[in-house]
């Protein structure tokens, strides 16, 4: 292939690639536009128009008005425990799948990691709230962390197993033979390893919780307890809803997760490709 | 040795540590109502927007002023998310001590009948609130049997503060341009929509998506019909044994439901709703007639005022009665979403004075007349209200229908599926996917089928 | 003690914090959701024991059914079309030389933010009749015949709400399979360019072998998630399930906290378990043969 013609195949890539960027991200200008707009004017003018007032002061009203200072400190509460303690657990949990002599492994990993992922919160509401009584733990955060935190356990040890399914065995027996202790193992020689999977786990995990919305709802009615996500109900009513302020409230709650990405991103994608030890 | 405490030790503290913090939280959980005779009540309702946030807040606050030692922790969500939280927790006898319990099948009938809720007629008779508010058939949608078998009857289980009328909007500018009037019978609406069709103007909008859009102008359109083919009174009998009673021996199969089904789908073949209104998702049709894009909007009083808060000079009329002359047709309304105390509230006596604060008090009124509400005190006083206001038109509708005595019914409360029934089967009607008559029968279908299972049918 | 039963037991005691947690919270509800599906119950009155009626019931519910459609369909768009899409733009571009790749590594990510309420109403708005997105870019080039009320006929519906979690995942598969192609040997192709193997050679014999991890990761996650409830949130704000476009999870939510009938829902909740459980071990299964 001649310099020339490379140049303009990857011209064309490049136009290629501007579209389809450009169609992924259309929804989110949509949002951005929306935030400052009015209702009316989306309807008359399209959803792409640029405003013709910008209507910024709806980010002081989300921010001041509607008390998105302390959804913001309720969120974090419930994700930062969630992603940590989820974490050692699964990390925990695919050591044991991947490198010790586990009994009845096949289904206790399938059980553990599929059931994990796959039950929403929806459906197991009401013997989950029942539970939570049981407990009377409700209406604390714990209530709205825990389920969260099994499902955040869940998922994460199914990449971190398969993260470690891809690593040689003879490091982890030398290791045992120095007389090195699991847990030592696990902590010293293994997680830094995976960093790549545990960031990858903990970026995906804080998204989820981040915007995880009916155990919050459920588990947590006092006021002064919701999350972000379930703030922004505060813009619907039974019949109504604020169409601009709700824009503005996805805005607030998507942006912290954006700059986490924009930080993290290069750990991300590492961390879903195969366990290569790099 | 320390190997082994490694191995074992540090996994197991995770869990024993995992149950510590959950008995901490436990214990501390329960301390606190023993704590003092500081008492808190909660309230979950869907009370949002300038329009009655301010009240609730306002009665909360008189309240406080007798009883200072008294909290209420308001949790404040639209309906359907407060459904996904009550059902949980009253099914685990716990949850707030006062709620939203919306009538009918809705939530009502399940709770009575699950005997989650407090019967209401002791404080009713002590507060008076049936001689102050309401008229008597408005009363009954807040009734059941002690058992929870019958809707419509017996004890009241739910009070509400407001009320809510579903009638038609329209463009003031529009109507005067183009020389219209309100129109006083079904063709004279239809007479409307084709001159303002002619016009180039869209006459009604309407969101396809929103389900209940549909059924609410159906039900509009069914009185009319109905009250022509029956008489008003009979109409009104024959909606009562049906939304609230249940008779087996009624049916929806009536030429009146059949040909209002037709009216709607002729609406729709003459091109008098908005452009494509079968794909509008969302508040989208309101928006479209806030922007001036249709002349007319069916809907209830809580988008007033967003309404008042547009650029368009608004108004609203009671949907006609179907021929010139006949009386007022029953319009759909009533009062709005009920508050009911729970059975596991430590406090009933505090609920209810508090919600007799908010049911009767003069502050109520006077802020529900200032924020354009339908006071649930009726009949309501024009005076000091602008004549030529929207409120003025939607207040004067609020009297004239509680002074008719007929009110129609959000036809979901009949039987917990019929929602959908409708939701549904209306879409395929406009969409001219079925016949008016095959429209009625999946409603007829989905009545039978609640025949055979309603309460206390074994 | 016996070694082999104490190495068995430090094993059961690494997996006891998240398997015990996950058994509490996760899998004990879960087991009485399946106890559940043998009742009548509205969720706050009495529990009457129906047997497997429930599961009979099933047979003859044509709103499963049509649920069940929409599911597909959405599996079909939710799932393999961005895998195949992931799998088709990545490997043209991730071995060629093009400027800003981060950048649009960070844009394919932005719709995995949002929540799903703001993206069924902007889709709303793309979507919409008169205003929408969509029609005005058929009424620009000049095929204002196509315009059509996309969210507004049971056929288009569906695929329209489909295309939505295309629009959500692509980006998400793209980047992965990026850093998935960016991890193989180039040795393999130079190797095999040399025995003049072309790129769709290329593409069958090498890179889709070495990502095979990848793509069970990617489909496992999309495919549980087209199942469960990211689709809800998104239909809910969308259509309403309007238009055969209500998926089970939303058709479960609905019968439990709408209809009050959460024996049935509880059943239609197993039987999706059984569905997920099924499609993820064997798309485990296939990616851990070697």
């Amino acid at each position: 292939m001649s310099k020339g013609k490379a140049k303009i195949i990857n011209t064309m890539l490049f136009i290629f690639l501007l579209i389809l960027a450009s169609v992924i991200l259309m929804p989110f200008l949509i949002m951005l536009l929306g935030s400052v707009r009015e209702h009316i004017d989306i309807i008359i003018r399209g959803p792409l128009a640029l405003p013709k007032i910008w209507h910024f002061e709806n980010y002081y009203i989300v921010l001041s008005r509607y008390r998105f200072g302390i959804y913001f400190r309720n969120t974090f509460y419930i994700t930062a425990p969630t992603v940590i303690v989820s974490l050692v657990f699964a990390l925990m949990a695919a050591y044991s799948f991947v490198f010790l002599d586990l009994p009845f492994r096949k289904p206790i990993v399938l059980i553990s990691t599929i059931l994990g992922v796959m039950i929403a919160s929806e459906f197991i509401m009401i013997p989950l709230y029942r539970l939570m009584n049981v407990f009377g733990i409700l209406d604390t955060y714990p209530a709205a962390i825990l389920p969260q935190l099994a499902m955040s356990a869940a998922f994460s040890a199914l990449i971190l197993r398969s993260f470690f399914l891809g690593l040689p065995r003879d490091f982890i027996d030398a290791a045992l033979v120095d007389g090195a202790t699991n847990w030592r193992i696990l902590w010293s020689i293994l997680a830094p390893i995976a960093r790549p999977a545990i960031i990858t786990s903990a970026a995906l995990t804080t998204v989820w919780t981040w915007n995880s919305y009916i155990l919050p709802l459920v588990m947590l009615p006092d006021p002064m307890k919701v999350p972000l996500a379930v703030g922004l109900l505060l813009f619907r009513g039974t019949y109504t809803i604020n169409i601009p302020l709700t824009m503005t409230g996805t805005v607030v709650t998507a942006l912290p997760m954006l700059i986490f990405y924009l930080l993290f991103q290069q750990h991300i994608i590492k961390g879903l490709t195969r366990g290569a030890v790099d | 040795m320390r190997r082994d405490i490694m191995n074992y030790f540090i996994p197991i503290l995770i869990v024993l540590f995992i149950f510590a913090t959950i008995g901490v939280y436990a214990t501390g959980q329960q301390e606190k109502p023993a704590k003092a005779e500081k008492v808190t009540l909660q309230m979950w309702d869907d009370y949002s927007g300038k329009t009655r946030d301010p009240i609730v807040k306002a009665a909360i606050e008189q309240f406080k002023k007798i009883h200072p030692n008294v909290e209420i922790q308001r949790t404040v969500r639209p309906l359907k998310d407060l459904t996904s939280m009550i059902i949980p927790a009253l099914s685990a006898k716990k949850g707030p001590d006062m709620m939203d319990v919306n009538a009918g099948e809705q939530l009502m009938g399940p709770l009575v009948r699950g005997g989650h809720l407090v019967n209401l007629d002791p404080y009713a008779e002590k507060y008076q609130w049936t001689k102050k508010l309401l008229n008597p058939s408005l009363w009954n949608r807040r009734r059941y049997s002690e058992d929870g078998t019958v809707f419509g009857t017996g004890h009241i289980y739910g009070v509400s503060f407001d009320g809510e009328l579903v009638g038609v909007y329209y463009n003031r500018d529009m109507f005067k341009n183009n020389g219209l009037s309100i129109p006083g019978s079904i063709d004279e609406f239809n007479a409307t929509c084709e001159k303002l069709k002619n016009a180039g103007i869209a006459p009604i909008a309407l969101a396809g998506l929103k389900d209940y859009r549909f059924f609410h102008l159906y039900a509009l359109v069914q009185a009319s019909v109905l009250s022509h083919d029956m008489g008003i009174n009979e109409a009104q009998n024959y909606l009562d044994d049906i939304v609230l009673r249940w008779r087996a021996n009624r049916s929806f199969m009536q030429p009146g439901n059949i040909e209002a089904a037709k009216i709607i789908q002729d609406w729709v073949k003459k091109g008098y709703f908005v452009k494509g209104f079968l794909g509008l998702s969302g508040s989208d049709d309101l928006a479209l007639f806030m922007a001036g894009k249709s002349a007319m909007f069916v809907q209830g009083s809580w988008y007033s005022t967003d309404v008042v808060e547009s650029k368009i000079n608004a108004g609203f009329f009671p949907f006609p009665p179907y021929k010139k002359g006949e009386p007022f047709s029953p319009q759909l309304g009533g009062a709005t979403t009920p508050l009911g105390i729970s059975k596991y509230s430590k406090y009933k006596d505090y609920d209810a004075e508090f919600m007799n604060i908010l049911l009767t008090s003069d502050t109520t009124v006077k802020m529900q007349k200032e924020n354009s509400v339908l006071p649930a005190r009726i009949p309501v006083s024009l005076e000091g209200i602008d004549r030529n206001s929207l409120y003025h038109d939607i207040l004067d509708d609020w009297n004239k229908s509680n002074l008719s005595g007929h009110m129609t019914y959000y036809l979901d409360w009949t039987t917990p599926t019929m929602w959908d029934t409708l939701a549904e089967g209306g879409r395929s009607l406009m969409g001219g996917k079925i016949t008016p008559k095959e429209f009625v029968q999946k409603m007829e279908d989905d009545y039978l089928n609640w025949q055979k299972k309603k309460p206390g049918k074994k | 003690m016996d070694q082999k039963l104490k190495q068995k037991l430090i094993a059961l005691a690494y997996i006891s914090p998240g398997f015990i947690t996950i058994f509490i919270f996760l899998i004990y509800p879960l087991f009485n959701t399946f106890r559940y599906s043998f009742f009548q119950w509205d969720g706050v009155g009495k529990m009457n024991f129906i047997a497997i009626t429930n599961y009979l019931r099933l047979f003859r519910d044509s709103k499963f059914w049509n649920a069940f459609y929409a599911n597909i369909i959405y599996i079909v768009f939710f799932s393999f079309v961005p895998t195949l899409l992931g799998l088709l733009v990545s490997s043209i571009i991730a071995r060629a030389d093009i400027r800003g790749v981060r950048t649009f590594r960070t844009i394919f990510f932005t719709p995995q933010v949002i929540a799903s309420v703001a993206v069924g109403t902007i889709f709303g708005w793309i979507y919409a009749p008169q205003f929408g997105i969509v029609n005005q870019i058929l009424s620009f080039i000049g095929l204002e015949s196509l315009q059509k009320a996309w969210l507004g006929s049971a056929s288009t519906a569906p695929i329209a709400v489909g295309l939505i979690g295309t629009w959500l995942w692509s980006g998400f598969c793209i980047i992965i399979f990026i850093a998935g192609i960016q991890k193989i040997d180039e040795d393999l192709y130079s190797t095999a360019q040399l025995d003049g193997a072309n790129a769709l050679q290329q593409f069958f014999n090498i890179t889709l072998p070495q990502l095979k991890y990848e793509i069970v990761v990617v489909v496992i996650m999309t495919l549980i998630r087209a199942l469960s409830t990211n689709v809800f949130g998104i239909v809910q704000a969308a259509t309403g399930g309007a238009f055969n476009t209500r998926p089970i999870s939303l058709y479960a939510y609905q019968l439990a906290f709408i209809q009050h009938e959460i024996g049935y829902a509880s059943t239609i909740v197993v039987i999706l378990a059984v569905i997920v459980f099924a499609i993820s071990g064997v798309s485990m299964k296939i990616g851990e043969r070697e």
